[in-house]
């Protein structure tokens, strides 16, 4: 993160919503450890069904901060982050996206500083997890270093091409149709299985 | 699937989870559902995708 970034972050208002998160998180990841394959592969199937919705909608663009921000930490902010935290812990997906709706329309917060917010309380939500998920060995080394390293090149590569005339376009038409496919193999194998 | 098959699917899902960040806030929407496609029990599935994502976070500028 960087230091413009995190200049950003509002520490102050942080120090009830980072524990909030840590503990919604773990309480998460301990949920979707304790219940069964099936029942998880249901519910990532819902979740990926429903994430596939957002991209489509792109709710972001519905994101409207106040006129005149007055950020605040309330009760309601609080319980609305550590359910987050929970929602982080068991499925991730989406959660960022949750974390900043929380954090502008309820918290009041500028969507730069709620961005930069919600970086800090998802790195330190999923690092809460991760002790468990080593201990559980419920994490493929592998897998998961050759999908980062793949997503930082494709990062750089859609970088690259989005600045083309058009191609935004159809990288975002790709990408849907990408998700669609995964989607309907998902359901085709949870009917058949 | 023989491994250089798994291979370049993971490299294949990784270079659209980049696609995914430029478009959506995570990526998970690609990666989480692949590993599923690739037989990858859901535990791990999740496990996995969840310590991609905490990387991504932690390389975030």
């Amino acid at each position: 993160m960087t230091f413009a970034r995190a200049g950003r972050i509002d520490w102050h208002s942080l120090r009830f919503l980072l524990p909030a998160a840590i503990l919604g998180s773990i309480i998460g990841v301990t949920v979707s450890l304790s219940i069964s394959m099936q029942s998880l592969h249901w519910a990532i199937n819902a979740t990926v069904v429903i994430s596939a919705a957002l991209l489509v909608l792109q709710p972001r663009r519905w994101l409207r901060p106040p006129a005149q921000t007055n950020p605040r930490v309330g009760v309601t902010l609080v319980i609305l982050v550590f359910l987050i935290g929970i929602w982080i812990g068991f499925i991730v997906l989406d959660g960022g996206t949750y974390l900043l709706f929380a954090l502008v329309l309820v918290g009041g917060f500028d969507i730069a500083r709620a961005s930069a917010m919600k970086i800090a309380l998802m790195a330190a939500a999923t690092a809460a997890c991760v002790p468990q998920l080593l201990s559980s060995q419920t994490v493929n080394w592998e897998f998961a270093l050759v999908l980062t390293v793949g997503s930082v090149v494709g990062s750089v590569i859609a970088a690259k091409l989005v600045l083309l005339p058009g191609a935004s376009k159809w990288m975002y038409r790709l990408l849907v149709a990408l998700v669609v496919v995964e989607v309907l193999h998902l359901t085709y194998t949870a009917l058949d299985g | 699937m023989d491994s250089a098959g798994l291979l370049a699917a993971l490299v294949l899902a990784g270079l659209g989870l980049g696609f995914a960040n430029t478009f959506a806030s995570g990526g998970s929407v690609v990666s989480l559902p692949l590993l599923l496609m690739l037989g990858v029990a859901p535990q791990v599935a999740n496990g996995t995708n969840a310590l991609r994502y905490w990387w991504g976070q932690l390389s975030q500028r």
